[in-house]
């Protein structure tokens, strides 16, 4: 269900994954439970998970992920890149260290891509 | 800081672990724990009104904090305030840097709590304890045996080794088994004092090991403190299959720990300012 503008949409708890847009604030017997704009954490998804609220607005961020706008800068992602590289070098023949590696590679291309 | 001291720390975050696992205890019993040690209580507040738990109005009781967050997230916020304060400062006896230490001990808990929760399925409050005290015997070393520390410290030093390694190589036992000879003698739960024995192996068939190995190794990777190895730390053999963790699970866990990562920070100046 979309809200007005077209820029919200009501998303069940259970389907909140961390890093979507909370839309609207949270608002709860009148107290603010989570602030327009706050980037969801899973800690602040728990946290909606115990006061037993069901849905909320979430910024269209289906659209967002489409676009796959890069948030980090191309310098900042290959210094990252390069400092995973560093810390992992010793590792190139631990199957298991290839993996954490990898997937830490992929989770920092997924974040300079706004994935 | 003396052995009763660390003894009295256990008892003081066993007390709390137990009032939480009561079903029949509320969050009154629960806060009246707490508030009879004001700096504690003062501290916890302190934290879920810093920029970590991101509220936008202000927290003024341990009731409302409790309720608001859940028993359990406010039992592990108790356990990390209590040890970090009871072992924040050095004898300088050595130059172990203790806020690294901790940064990295704080780190490995809470990635620990989310592994706990996404791959086994549920949470444990001594799960998390684990996660934070898994490297008390280098904290023990430091305090207890300065000398040996330092003889430590040089030989990794001097011959490109780990810590780890050097512990075994100097002293003929590492800070896991230093650290879980003492959690035994404090009569600390033995699901707890195994994990912290074997979180760098071997795993064996011990999940809370691998959870807290894994988490260890993660938080030294994304450079969250350290705790006091120049060079990242490996897996240990087989963590990862026990967990059951392929490329997908795994790269899903690390997308969930970078979240959380970022609160890691404000949480623990506030513990600490």
């Amino acid at each position: 269900m979309w809200s007005w503008k077209g820029l919200n949409m009501q998303k069940p708890v259970k389907d909140l994954v961390p890093g979507m847009e909370v839309g609207e604030d949270v608002i709860e017997r009148d107290a603010m439970i989570i602030r327009k704009g706050t980037i969801l954490s899973e800690s602040l998804i728990q946290r909606l998970h115990d006061r037993g609220i069901n849905r909320i607005a979430i910024t269209g961020a289906d659209d967002k992920a489409a676009e796959a706008t890069p948030v980090m800068s191309r310098d900042e992602y290959e210094k990252k890149k390069s400092l995973i590289a560093g810390k992992f070098a010793k590792y190139r023949d631990d199957e298991q260290m290839v993996m954490l590696e990898k997937c830490m590679q992929e989770a920092l291309e997924d974040q300079c891509y706004g994935r | 800081m003396g052995h009763r001291q660390l003894s009295t720390l256990w008892g003081i975050v066993q007390q709390i672990q137990r009032v939480s696992q009561n079903p029949r205890s509320t969050a009154r019993d629960l806060g009246k724990i707490i508030s009879s040690d004001i700096v504690l209580s003062t501290r916890v507040l302190r934290v879920i009104n810093s920029a970590a738990y991101g509220f936008s109005y202000k927290i003024r009781d341990l009731d409302q904090a409790i309720v608001l967050l859940g028993h359990r997230r406010v039992v592990d916020l108790c356990t990390s305030i209590t040890a970090i304060r009871s072992m924040m400062d050095g004898t300088a006896a050595t130059k172990f840097d203790r806020p690294s230490f901790w940064r990295h001990s704080l780190a490995t808990a809470e990635f620990a709590r989310l592994l706990q929760k996404r791959v086994i399925g549920k949470e444990d409050p001594e799960l998390f304890a684990a996660g934070l005290l898994c490297n008390i015997g280098r904290i023990i070393l430091d305090q207890f045996l300065p000398d040996e520390f330092n003889a430590v410290m040089t030989h990794a030093a001097k011959n490109g080794t780990s810590l780890l390694d050097a512990e075994q190589e100097v002293l003929g036992a590492t800070h896991a088994e230093i650290g879980s000879w003492a959690a035994s003698a404090w009569k600390i739960d033995p699901t707890l004092c195994e994990a912290i024995r074997v979180h760098h192996g071997p795993i064996g068939s011990n999940q809370w090991a691998a959870v807290v190995n894994v988490a260890y190794v993660y938080a030294q990777a994304t450079d969250a403190g350290s705790p006091g190895e120049q060079d990242l730390t490996s897996l240990a053999t087989g963590t990862l299959s026990l967990l059951k963790l392929d490329n997908v699970r795994l790269k899903n866990l690390v997308t969930e720990m970078n979240m959380e990562s970022s609160l890691l920070e404000p949480a623990f100046k506030a513990m600490t300012d």
